[in-house]
């Protein structure tokens, strides 16, 4: 009975260190949809390191416990309750210790559960932030097939998005649309920055596909504001010298 | 804006290494480069043999358009 009653709360343990885990993720991806973030292979590779780490931290927190926890807290840690909180926040004192620091160029890499725990957390992340840039690549490559004979449209969309947003992401996305404009970029790469910035103050594909979608309706039936938009992107316009 | 080349080369390269492949587009966003510059940033670096690009390219608006005329080029660390 003790050891079932030990189990659940490790598991306990284990939930907290993950949705923990899971926040950090959810602040780095703030514009992406939770299917992108936590359908992944690689965000469940993640999920696992941290409960494997939070499994150890709750199974050795007896003995460890006056190395990780004030000493106030100590007689608590017989609670199993207390004892899973204190696992599930506080795995990461012990995932981030090493034993010894070693500098390498300059860079400073820690020996112990730190070069473990670290070496895998970045991979595992790496690997995720390149899948959901990946899988954005070939959503706008899909999209950008429909409108590429009329890259205004994504031009139209980001500009119909400025005035939802606040003052901060309002300043942030002008910036990004100056850095763009600067050098003439070729339709591809142009519109494929727009569509990132659509995508970054859009929920998911469909929400930027909508918003496409409306500009290209409004295009078809304003011709002046179809003049407008192409007069601000004239170099997309002008034809590609043929050879002779 | 005047930016050193020594310094936007360190920066592609850095944020190659760090974020992993990205086309010219997601270089203006994680290194807030201007396109221009980084577009002058990648020919240095494929020319030293540091970078190499990879064309993907965009599917055909129609099954009767078999001809692909857009490729988006994908910078990758040449390791």
């Amino acid at each position: 009975m003790p050891e079932i009653k030990s189990l659940l709360f490790g598991l306990i343990a284990v939930i907290i260190a993950v949705v923990a885990s899971s926040m950090e993720l959810l602040s780095k991806y703030q514009a992406r949809s939770f299917q992108e973030i936590f359908f992944s292979p690689y965000y469940i590779f993640f999920a696992l390191l941290n409960a494997l780490f939070c499994g150890i931290v709750y199974w050795a927190l007896p003995y460890l416990g006056g190395v990780l926890v004030r000493s106030e807290l100590l007689p608590s840690l017989e609670n199993p309750l207390v004892r899973a909180i204190v696992a599930g926040l506080g795995y990461l004192v012990l995932a981030r210790t090493s034993l010894l620091d070693i500098t390498i160029r300059g860079q400073t890499i820690g020996v112990g559960f730190d070069g473990i725990y670290s070496t895998l957390a970045q991979y595992l992340l790496r690997h995720h932030d390149m899948r959901i840039r990946s899988k954005i690549r070939r959503e706008f490559l899909t999209v950008f097939s429909r409108y590429r004979a009329k890259p205004h449209v994504f031009l139209g969309a980001v500009k119909l998005l400025f005035p939802q947003l606040d003052i901060e992401d309002r300043e942030e996305a002008e910036e990004a649309l100056a850095r763009l404009k600067e050098g003439k970029a070729n339709p591809i790469d142009f519109c494929f920055g727009l569509y990132l910035l659509l995508r970054e103050y859009t929920e998911g594909a469909e929400s930027a596909e909508t918003l496409l979608s409306q500009v290209e309706e409004a295009i078809d039936s304003d011709p002046s504001y179809d003049k407008r938009l192409k007069e601000e992107i004239s170099w997309l316009f002008v034809p590609a010298p043929t050879g002779s | 804006m005047e930016y050193s080349r020594k310094e936007v080369l360190s920066k592609v390269l850095i944020s190659l290494r760090q974020q992993g492949k990205q086309s010219i587009a997601e270089l203006v966003f994680s290194t807030r480069l201007p396109y221009g510059v980084i577009q002058e940033a990648v020919k240095t670096l494929e020319e030293r043999g540091l970078i190499r690009i990879e064309k993907v390219r965009a599917n055909p608006v129609s099954e009767e358009e078999t001809e692909f005329v857009d490729t988006l080029d994908i910078i990758d660390l040449n390791e």
